[in-house]
């Protein structure tokens, strides 16, 4: 017979696929985004901070340029849909309440350096003790064991030791690291997905168990995609980054590469000859003095198998003509010529995008300490029955201490107090 | 030992990226995962390569092999009036159903959540096309190489005084996969609470977006736009990326404590300009970044970037090769953790494959099978897990259904 979990403590005002679940959140910035999406998805995520607040509250940029731990951006983006307490666990008073935590607690994402929990007694064979049905995931830069177990990384430095950095760039720079925060964004999703994979086999089995996520091998096993990493298995090949001019054999098509990245007449528009359709392109240039490419008997449909010589009349006139239009219009042409080409958005384009705004995308969060609301990224996808949904705003320093430690858990006031006074709470 | 999904089949009408590594993920562990295409329409990976030698071959290309590894694969050709039955028959069996078709594509075929959730009412079934398979541009065409565009992350990537740099890559599509997963799962979780299965619409677009980290929130709190900063930190420094001894050898520095700057000064010998006020704090670093940058870059490309690399993160400072696919191949700590995973495939020989990046202590992903020659399991799959009597086999076969 499966064994299911009961809902425990459920916030009735929670909903979603996840809801009857709870998660302890110890996770540094590197892996917040997990116990994002999983309360995004209903759970009922406890972020676990120290005594006057997470690091990742200091991160910026922050509301209004203001520098304060209530005000940062980064803490907002990545901690929507939890609760937060305060807990000091280098203590034994707060070792002990994390015990009880765990005890009634599905899942505990952390990622404290390699051998920190261990240390503190609060390691997965301690915490599987008290809850064998735990799962337990560990996000950390390079795994748990290895020779690289307890080196340091960052954004940069992770994207670098991935492998994804060295293809992007241009061929007069060093290789440019992507924009946004893409390890970060891993370290919350694959553990995400990884606690969830788990999980249906502890409903299956009763059994929990501990995840070890290496960021490294989360950002380099993307990079069978295009075809860098078969390259060298099958080739002895090395893909070069990017802007450097290169003829990769037959891949998308036989054509070389091209540029993505094309100036417009206000922007940048992202051009793709893959399966992108010769005959509705050429069509469009025609009226403004491309006639003779309309008249041109190509030898392929698509822009990617044509011959090296027809590219070579074919890519230059593209670019001369991309750099007369505006971005609205080669979007709007494109989608009606059905080009697999697409709009370089900036996050205000992204704001405005009609699409987006007709599916509901962006959603206005309340931030009444502030007197204020804005729009937060919304939904990866529209779920039929179990909506994704923003449960609530980050949550304040120890926001929910007193729910959690005195409605929930029943310690008394002068516990608290006695907890507050000690440095524990 | 066994794997975590044994007992969901997954029904994978996928192709290119986003599609066929969410279901990677489930067949890595231990979903039984069938893969539709056709020979009059192939999963087009199998046309993209890289091939060995460059030899064009649709059953050998490095791409599709890396994408679809422990999958069954099948024919159908839906273009016939047999197969829809046969379709249908196939999704009466099936927990999960993936495609990342435009919607345009399974309505035609009337495989669409309305037509297959009357066959099998408790399906989970996941679209993930560029746009998602509603609102005003969801026939537009996309793929991976532009996403990053339409999401608002090449907009951040490069340097300022340059247009968007070329990324090269169908870089979203090892980003919109987790959370498909992460999504399945959930819906998994919720069919076994309730019995109910469900849609999940999912926009390749929108999961992207998320990969833009604070972006969106610093223009709608501040009404600022981000753009790019090339390989610096906003607020720490240095950050960058420095030449090293041979040819494309570049070593990633970040540096955001003043105990990391003192380490790498440390490293670099303590030299005269590093004890300069100028480079004394953080805010004082980042506006002195240029000539920083020269200074570093002097010294880094003396050495290799796997001597500087060991050395500055034995001192403590968060330091890196810019790894090539070489690099990745060779690299010790991902030999350790068994990125690849070489199999042998019966056209390629012995090839190497991307596995899941986490390693799970009861149930840990495993590669067994590499990836499905074209038509490859049609009759495993038709006869032996869907029931076809031989005859009816036949039959089909010779109205060109399975072709």
């Amino acid at each position: 017979m499966a064994y299911i979990l009961n809902a425990q403590n459920l916030d009735s005002n929670r909903t979603g696929p996840l809801a009857p679940y709870r998660v302890l959140d110890l996770s540094s910035a590197m892996a917040l985004y997990c116990g994002k999406l999983l309360g995004d998805l209903g759970a009922d995520v406890i972020i676990v901070e120290p005594p006057g607040g997470h690091p990742a509250r200091a991160l910026g940029p922050f509301y209004h340029d203001q520098p304060d731990l209530g005000c940062s951006l980064f803490w907002f983006t990545f901690n929507t849909s939890k609760r937060s307490i305060t807990l000091n666990i280098e203590t034994p008073d707060g070792q002990d309440l994390l015990r009880r935590l765990v005890a009634s607690a599905h899942f505990l994402v952390e990622s404290f350096p390699v051998g920190y929990l261990n240390g503190l007694r609060l390691g997965y064979g301690q915490l599987s003790a008290i809850n064998p049905s735990l799962i337990m995931a560990s996000v950390t830069p390079f795994g748990q064991t290895g020779p690289y177990a307890h080196w340091q990384t960052s954004e940069l430095v992770g994207q670098a030791m991935g492998g994804i950095q060295y293809i992007v760039g241009d061929a007069e720079r060093a290789p440019a690291q992507l924009g946004g925060l893409q390890v970060h964004l891993y370290g919350g999703i694959e553990a995400a997905e990884a606690c969830l994979i788990a999980h249906h086999y502890r409903q299956d089995t009763g059994e929990g168990q501990y995840i070890d996520l290496g960021l490294q091998h989360g950002v380099a096993a993307g990079m069978g995609i295009t075809g860098p990493h078969q390259s060298w298995d099958l080739n002895r090949v090395v893909f070069p980054r990017a802007g450097i001019p290169y003829d990769q054999g037959p891949i998308f098509g036989v054509a070389p590469r091209h540029k993505v990245v094309v100036p417009c007449k206000d922007g940048y528009f992202a051009m793709s000859h893959y399966r992108c359709p010769v005959a509705p392109l050429v069509d469009w240039m025609a009226p403004d003095g491309y006639q003779h490419l309309k008249e041109r008997q190509w030898s392929s449909d698509t822009v990617d198998y044509l011959t090296r010589e027809e590219r070579e009349v074919l890519d230059p006139a593209v670019l001369d003509f991309l750099t007369t239009k505006p971005k609205t219009e080669i979007y709007r042409e494109s989608l009606r010529r059905r080009l697999p080409w697409a709009p370089i958005q900036t996050p205000a384009d992204l704001l405005s995008h009609p699409h987006l705004a007709a599916r509901g995308f962006f959603v206005n969060v309340e931030h009444p300490e502030l007197d204020t609301s804005f729009a937060y990224a919304g939904a990866p996808a529209a779920l039929s029955e179990t909506p994704w949904r923003l449960q609530r705003r980050a949550p304040l320093i120890g926001e929910h201490n007193n729910e959690v430690y005195i409605k929930e858990m029943g310690l008394s006031l002068r516990d608290l107090a006695r907890f507050r006074a000690g440095g524990v709470i | 030992m066994s794997r975590a999904l044994e007992n969901i089949r997954v029904l994978d009408w996928t192709w290119l990226g986003t599609g066929p590594l969410t279901s990677l993920c489930l067949a890595q562990h231990g979903a039984e995962v069938i893969h539709v295409e056709s020979d009059t329409a192939h999963d087009q990976l199998r046309h993209i390569g890289p091939y060995r030698n460059n030899v064009v071959d649709i059953n050998a290309s490095g791409m599709f092999e890396d994408n679809h590894t422990d999958k069954y694969g099948i024919t159908i050709n839906m273009n016939t009036p047999e197969a829809r039955a046969l379709a249908y028959r196939l999704v009466s069996i099936c927990d999960v159903l993936v495609e990342n078709f435009t919607p345009r594509t399974m309505p035609k075929w009337e495989m669409d959540y309305t037509h297959v959730r009357r066959i099998r009412p408790d399906i989970i079934m996941l679209s993930a096309p560029i746009y998602g398979v509603t609102g005003p541009f969801a026939m537009q065409l996309g793929h991976g190489i532009t996403t990053p565009a339409l999401s608002g992350l090449h907009h951040l990537t490069g340097y300022p005084d340059r247009p968007p740099a070329e990324i090269g890559n169908a870089y979203t599509d090892w980003i919109s996969p987790h959370f498909a997963v992460s999504l399945i799962m959930a819906a998994l979780d919720y069919r076994r609470r309730t019995g109910k299965g469900q849609y999940i619409d999912l926009a390749q677009f929108q999961a992207s977006a998320h990969s833009t980290g604070t972006a969106i929130l610093e223009y709608s709190a501040n009404g600022h736009e981000q753009t790019r900063i090339g390989n610096r930190h906003r607020y720490y420094a240095p950050q960058g990326v420095y030449r090293c001894r041979g040819d494309e050898r570049w070593l990633a520095i970040t540096v955001s404590t003043d105990a990391q700057w003192s380490a790498l000064v440390r490293v670099m010998g303590s030299p005269e300009w590093a004890q300069e006020p100028r480079f004394a704090t953080f805010r004082a670093r980042r506006q002195h970044h240029d000539e920083l940058d020269r200074h570093i870059e002097a010294w880094t490309c003396k050495y290799t970037v796997e001597q500087l690399m060991a050395a500055l993160q034995t001192a403590g400072v968060p330091a890196g090769v810019v790894a090539s696919v070489q690099d990745l191949h060779e690299d010790p700590q991902l030999q350790h953790r068994r990125l690849y995973w070489r199999l042998e495939h019966p056209v390629m020989g012995l090839v190497a494959h991307s596995s899941f990046p986490f390693i799970m202590s009861r149930t840990p992903r495993e590669l067994v099978k590499p990836s499905p020659l074209l038509g490859q399991h049609n009759d495993l799959v038709y006869k032996d897990i869907l029931g076809l009597s031989e005859a009816d086999f036949v039959e089909h076969l010779l109205a060109h259904a399975l072709d």
